[in-house]
């Protein structure tokens, strides 16, 4: 009999107080009855052991008790894919604001410092900032979905009119490049390939007559070119395998991955020139120091602009091509 | 290249969704059951002998909320009573709980009669 009351008492802890006394007693009777039919059945009084063995079979306390609960959810099955499909659409959003925001204030920062270090923290402080995020959505559809039983919300809730749903998007047809234009692009390709890799030995190429003038001034390339010229020629390259793909087959699965691992090496080259300390040297004892340092200045500027572009324009790229494989993953399961 | 649908194993049953499948089957039932078994005063344990006499045992774990919710929702009264020297809660349909049963019995006997039309063609 004490097991029971201990029974009892351990279902009793998670009641609410204003039926649990009604509750126990009813579930008292219950295991009272029982006892006396089994007792009944074997011709004996239970011992401990088969009173501790009918308990079991009755249920866990905790188990118990919480099926005199009522249900309780923060956000409701009905407006929960909502609240789901939210998070799904505006966790992309909130990924690439923060990244721009914070790949511009790495960029423009003045000073400059340690680029590794800027990095890390920003990834280390994603993850409040994504937590944030959720806990605000949390809230709004909570304070949603508790508004949504006040008759007036609902009434709301309930008006809507299809003529409104937006219209059916266009199927974009892959678009297939006939085999004399792969042909052609595969020709300019190693013509610039040529071009970009003579200019170096040959600025004139590029500057034209400026050459002649820098030469006269002593100003040159400062060393970090000659690195933004190898992965140049690594970029250059990997484009070159796409168009060989790209004319063997046509077949533009792989031609993505490729493209954007080009744009990344693209980036980590503007990258290069972006967060150098000089971009143009003078070898003359003569020139102007401030005039350069202003050059310099203005330039390093405009490739972190351009790097700027090209960090949005790539993430926006690996965006659009992560959601097209999920479509495509989605339509084979259908 | 022309799709083939896979194969499904006749034999194989999900036997985890089948047990919540069959759950949710027998809710309902089991409502319109206590209701109807509480045209007599019952209290719990004599309640869930007579379902169980009847082919439909149910655990004390799932009738005892579910007497609660009921008359929380005023389709049945209890009273405390004494009965052999024991404290017992019996349980009764109130006149809401009548009429919502003649209601649940009706909307029970369209539904059996359509699942006959639409099973009938598969049993047979």
């Amino acid at each position: 009999m004490e097991l029971v009351e201990r029974y009892l008492q351990a279902i009793g802890q998670y009641l609410p107080a204003d039926s649990r006394n009604d509750i126990l007693a009813e579930l008292r009777t219950e295991l009272l009855e029982q006892m006396d039919a089994r007792a009944e059945e074997w011709g004996r009084p239970l011992d401990e052991a088969d009173v501790a063995a009918l308990l079991k079979v009755h249920g866990r306390p905790e188990a118990i008790a919480l099926r005199y609960l009522p249900q309780r959810s923060l956000i409701g099955p009905s407006i929960f894919p909502f609240y789901l499909l939210t998070l799904r659409r505006a966790f992309p959003l909130v990924l690439i604001v923060y990244v721009l925001g914070n790949a511009a204030n790495i960029m423009f920062a003045s000073p400059a410092g340690n680029l590794g270090g800027q990095i890390g923290s920003a990834i280390f402080r994603l993850f409040p900032t994504l937590f944030v995020f959720w806990g605000i959505v949390t809230i709004v559809f909570a304070g949603i979905d508790y508004a949504r039983t006040k008759p007036v919300a609902r009434a709301r809730l309930e008006q809507w009119d299809p003529s409104k749903l937006p219209a059916l998007k266009p199927q974009q047809a892959v678009k297939q490049k006939s085999f004399a234009i792969r042909v052609v692009e595969l020709a300019v390709h190693v013509l610039w390939m040529l071009y970009v890799l003579m200019i170096p030995a040959h600025p004139f190429l590029i500057l034209g007559p400026g050459a002649a003038t820098f030469r006269s001034m002593g100003i040159h390339l400062a060393p970090v070119w000659h690195t933004f010229f190898v992965l140049l020629f690594v970029l250059l390259s990997v484009q070159l395998v796409m168009k060989i793909v790209a004319l063997r087959s046509g077949e533009q699965v792989l031609l993505k991955p490729l493209d954007l691992a080009a744009n990344f090496i693209g980036i980590v080259g503007i990258s290069l020139l972006a967060f150098a300390r000089q971009i143009i040297v003078s070898s003359n004892p003569t020139a102007d120091l401030q005039q350069l340092a202003t050059i310099n200045h203005a330039l390093i500027l405009a490739f972190r602009i351009a790097l700027f572009f090209a960090v949005f324009g790539l993430i926006s790229e690996i965006f659009k091509y992560f959601c097209a494989r999920v479509r495509v993953r989605r339509q084979v399961a259908v | 290249m022309i799709a083939t649908a896979n194969p499904i194993p006749e034999t194989t049953v999900d036997t985890p969704l089948l047990e919540s499948l069959r759950l949710e089957l027998r809710r309902g039932c089991l409502v319109v059951a206590v209701l109807a078994q509480l045209h007599e005063e019952h209290y719990g344990y004599t309640l869930r002998k007579s379902l169980a006499d009847k082919g439909l045992a149910i655990d004390e774990s799932t009738l005892y909320p579910l007497l609660r919710r009921l008359e929380s929702q005023g389709l049945l009264t209890s009273e405390w009573r004494e009965e052999d020297k024991r404290n017992k809660r019996f349980y009764r349909l109130s006149p809401a709980g009548e009429a919502t049963l003649r209601q649940l019995l009706l909307e029970w006997r369209g539904l059996n009669a359509s699942l006959d039309n639409i099973l009938g063609p598969i049993e047979r």
